[in-house]
């Protein structure tokens, strides 16, 4: 049964390098970001940060996340964000992103109820650098059911408590809210999710190989968790319902990827 | 003059069946009636999208990985779409009923859960009160004569935390609110299971407000937005709000 349900090579001797099998393997759509239609291409940088919209230029794992969110605030009527944004279902959104720069910042600046974070070294929490608020996940200034939205790409796998940044997005979010967000994901998803390092006394202890990733101000930025399917009940711990949203369920090899929706109910 | 640099063209991929997971022809995808090995179309197939997002977290891909999921408890479920696809992937807990009928015999001699269909009738659903987490219809806002009816009906026996999942078409796009037909008019009949059903209106996103009104939490999924543009259908994923302490 495996045979028929894994990602399956379409020549069953070519070498499962799923960056390179995914070089220039192609699918004809419509951009969940910018609407545009056309021929999304992979390139040798894997799935998530490759098929780009050929006119916005947004990558897979973003639009997965505007395809997510559409299907939570859309109300079944936008198929693409920057349609949704002009519309009271986006505009009476309270909307936090924790980050600086994306596609996400781009078409939400001048959103009434838009607030962008990030945390920042040398900025005392709460204040602002160039409209941008330091916070840290762990521990928000916000009030309770600030916001209807929250949006993190690639953020969640690297902060040292997973587990407290849950319980703040819980506690931030408006009943009906929702955090959507991108994070890593290797399928068949592992059962437990997996700590690579933590925190004890304030120094990062590895637990395995450290990986990085380039940070929003491009530094090295450490992974500190490899999610499995245990995230559901990471986030059910906090009254939160996570689901893997699958923007491309019917495309063969793009089928397990897929953004996170974590809902308040 | 110089020759302008090879580039390879990009190759399409092809597509996979979300029922059982093989792969079909990327161009099959838009073709009417069965694509896959297994017997699913298109509709199949995002109906079986929809059953794994609302149902299992979006963890399992196919409905076959679904049914051999240990961490998935089995839904327990009523099909009222007339479609295979979940007889021939989670036949236990399932019964499969036709909404569609005037009250004459459907399909089935009775003896096999699987492939037994039983007339249903939409205002008084055979089950009990909140013993279903999974009741799939498939094209009948359009014609039911009593929406909210209907929501509070699926409401009464869906399980807390639940789903209901609504299959509609759409000739262009979903409109914000619901046009009723004129009653006068010699009613529009449009193709709802293998039937003509009078068009009594076209719905739009404010069927959610209804089902908010009888408990039911509504979005309104496509699972093939990113896929094909030219969508035909809106799956109104209804869940049943969790009971407040
Ligand atoms: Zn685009
Ligand atoms: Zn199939």
């Amino acid at each position: 049964m495996n045979d028929l349900t894994a990602p399956v090579a379409d020549d069953p001797a070519e070498p499962v390098d799923e960056a390179a099998a995914l070089r220039l393997r192609a699918y004809a759509g419509q951009c969940e970001m910018c609407g545009a239609k056309g021929e999304f291409v992979g390139t040798s940088l894997g799935a998530r940060e490759s098929f780009p919209c050929p006119t916005c230029r947004a990558t897979l794992r973003y639009r997965e996340q505007a395809g997510a969110i559409l299907t939570w605030f859309g109300r079944g009527r936008f198929s693409f964000f920057t349609r949704f944004v002009r519309f009271p279902e986006c505009q009476n959104l309270t909307i936090l992103e924790a980050a600086i720069r994306g596609p996400f910042t781009r078409y939400l600046k001048g959103h009434p109820g838009y607030v962008q974070s990030y945390l920042f070294d040398d900025v005392a929490a709460g204040d602002s650098r160039d409209g941008v608020v330091c916070q840290n996940l762990e521990a928000m200034t916000f009030a309770d059911a600030s916001f209807d939205l929250v949006i993190t790409s690639d953020v969640m796998e690297h902060v040292a408590d997973v587990e407290a940044v849950v319980a703040e997005v819980a506690r931030v979010l408006k009943p009906g809210g929702a955090h959507v967000f991108s994070i890593p994901l290797t399928f068949p998803l592992r059962e437990h999710s997996q700590a690579r390092a933590r925190l004890v006394a304030g120094e990062i202890e590895h637990l395995m190989e450290p990986r990085y990733h380039r940070s929003g101000t491009d530094t090295p930025s450490l992974v500190f968790t490899d999610f499995g399917r245990d995230l559901v009940d990471l986030h059910a711990r906090h009254g939160l319902r996570a689901t893997f949203h699958r923007s491309h369920p019917f495309v063969k090899r793009l089928v397990h990827s897929a953004a996170v929706i974590a809902v308040r109910p | 003059m110089t020759a302008p640099a090879t580039t390879a063209a990009p190759v399409p991929f092809d597509y996979a069946c979300t029922v059982c997971g093989q792969p079909f022809p990327a161009v099959e995808f838009a073709a009417p009636g069965a694509i896959c090995g297994c017997g699913a179309g298109r509709r199949t197939m995002e109906l079986a999208a929809a059953v794994l997002h609302a149902h299992a977290h979006g963890i399992p891909a196919t409905l076959l990985e679904l049914a051999e999921d240990p961490a998935v408890p089995p839904p327990r479920v009523l099909d009222l779409t007339l479609d295979s696809a979940l007889a021939l992937t989670t036949p236990d807990r399932l019964v499969r009923g036709d909404p569609f009928g005037d009250g004459g015999p459907a399909a089935g001699d009775g003896t096999d859960a699987a492939t037994n269909v039983i007339p249903v009738d939409l205002a008084a659903l055979p089950a009990g009160d909140a013993s279903l987490d999974l009741v799939l219809l498939r094209d009948v806002l359009f014609w039911v004569p009593d929406v909210p009816a209907l929501f509070a009906e699926v409401a009464r026996v869906l399980a807390y935390g639940g789903h209901a999942i609504f299959q509609e078409s759409f000739a262009w796009q979903f409109p914000e609110a619901t046009v009723e037909a004129d009653p006068a008019a010699e009613p529009k009949r449009r193709p709802a299971g293998g039937t003509r059903k009078p068009e009594r209106r076209v719905i739009g996103a404010d069927v959610l407000d209804l089902m908010a009104a009888a408990g039911l939490d509504g979005v309104g999924y496509r699972p093939g937005l990113a896929v094909d543009p030219h969508y035909r259908d809106l799956l109104l994923v209804a869940r049943r709000a969790t009971r407040l302490s």
